[in-house]
């Protein structure tokens, strides 16, 4: 007997509960359902009372709409300025064990220098997170995020066999920071397709997943196997170049960096696809070398 | 003889037992929001060291101030760390990590968008994991 009392309370308790979860409507919503205010127009004439039931009414379609506007609004897809760095991080979490990035390493200081670099050239509020990676396949790279925001990819292996100091690495992380504001990677990752996407709403219709695939392999492609155009290293080159002219030292470490790459890939087969990616430091260094004029 | 270097032998290890067992406190001095996508609390302050959990945006932690029984404050030795309190769990946290007002969350600003992705648990702890290991500095104000 005492087992079917537990039982009917259960189901009864389960029924209020459910009932409660479902009704999760405001007082004046509630109020509204119940009194028909149309019936007893009349008398609420002749008590008054017709501009407060008005304002009323007002207040309900306004809770409505606003409820509408919330659920469609949880359907948002990210504008062009908040998007990036969420994508990034997905494709450096989906990569980890192709870009080895979860690695011990001890601590070089580089974040530091490279602030203070970027202090010295006049770039505040930027906020700078460097990742460094465990694998000769990514030498630097800056790939897109957030406004203010910069992600770079720096390789351990790399900056050992160069062996550079940390004003050279902050050198070789500027020139990807020009190349990352220029924009060459956003404009190269994005379809036509995916730039309809960002801060568009997906309510009542399915995410297009496959645009964003696309997107991931395009990364994939410019990092590993396509790289920058010639005329994107050119422009990148002058401009670090015309940057740092004013601080002779560090043009002249810019230039040493060059040479160093440049020796590098031409006698160490792991980043022979260097000149792939960055088209190409000997180029680079012929476009920095001022031009001879013959009297 | 025998005897003075045994009384000085007991002298050193009571005198060693006794600093050893200081009494330290904690206490809890406010409240902190997490606000990264994901974040480890370690077991120690060190990024290597083992993730205790694993905690999203916007999480509430509570951070513990850590004083000896003479009243000093003992501050951990890296002191880009906080020492914070987790549901059952007490551990370090990266201080960057951390922001005193509830911060605007990606997950839950676009809820719908986030949940297409479908990230799993692994990947919420290599999340964690890209955030422990980021080199990190924001350049200062013009």
């Amino acid at each position: 007997m005492k087992r079917i009392y537990i039982f009917i309370i259960a189901v009864l308790f389960s029924l209020i509960t459910y009932a409660e979860q479902k009704d999760k409507k405001t007082i004046e919503e509630k109020e509204n359902e119940l009194l028909d205010f149309n019936s007893i127009k009349k008398v609420l004439k002749s008590d008054q009372l017709t501009k407060q039931v008005t304002s009323k009414q007002k207040k309900i379609t306004k809770l409505k709409k606003r409820r509408v506007l919330n659920r469609k609004l949880k359907f948002d897809i990210p504008n062009e300025k908040s998007i990036w760095s969420f994508l990034s991080e997905v494709w450096l979490i989906q990569n980890a064990s192709i870009v080895k990035w979860d690695f011990k390493k001890p601590d070089y200081g580089i974040e530091t220098t490279f602030k203070t670099f970027l202090e010295d050239n006049g770039y505040y509020e930027k906020t700078i997170k460097i990742l460094l990676v465990n694998t000769p396949n990514i030498t630097h790279m800056a790939i897109p995020a957030n406004k203010g925001e910069y992600i770079f990819l720096l390789s351990v292996p790399f900056i050992r066999t160069l062996d550079l100091s940390k004003l050279e690495i902050s050198i070789l992380l500027f020139e990807d920071f020009i190349r990352v504001k220029k924009g060459y990677f956003k404009n190269y990752v994005t379809t036509t397709k995916m730039k309809e996407l960002f801060g568009s709403n997906f309510q009542g219709k399915k995410l297009n997943l496959k645009e964003f695939k696309t997107l991931f392999k395009r990364y994939d492609d410019l990092i590993y196997a396509k790289g920058f155009t010639f005329q994107q290293q050119f422009e990148v080159t002058k401009a670090v170049s015309s940057i740092l002219k004013g601080n002779l030292k560090l043009w002249n470490l810019y230039f040493g960096v060059l040479k160093k790459i440049d020796d590098l890939i031409k006698t160490n087969i792991l980043y022979d696809n260097y000149v792939k990616i960055y088209p190409s430091p000997e180029l680079q260094i012929n476009w920095l070398k001022p031009k001879r004029t013959v009297l | 003889m025998k005897k003075y270097i045994l009384f000085f032998i007991s002298t050193i290890l009571i005198i060693g037992t006794l600093s050893e067992a200081k009494v330290i406190k904690k206490s809890v001095v406010r409240i902190a929001f997490m606000k990264d996508m994901f974040a480890h609390v370690h077991q120690n302050p060190s990024k290597y060291s083992t993730a205790v959990t694993t905690i999203s945006c916007g999480h509430p932690v509570k951070i513990y101030k850590v004083t000896e029984h003479d009243g000093r404050s003992a501050e951990t030795f890296n002191k880009s760390y906080k020492f914070i309190k987790v549901g059952p769990y007490d551990g370090y946290i990266m201080m960057h990590l951390l922001s005193e007002k509830r911060p605007k969350c990606f997950q839950d600003k676009y809820p719908r968008f986030f949940d297409q992705f479908e990230m799993d648990i692994s990947e919420m702890y290599n999340w964690g994991r890209l955030n422990d290991l980021y080199l990190q500095k924001r350049t200062r104000v013009r």
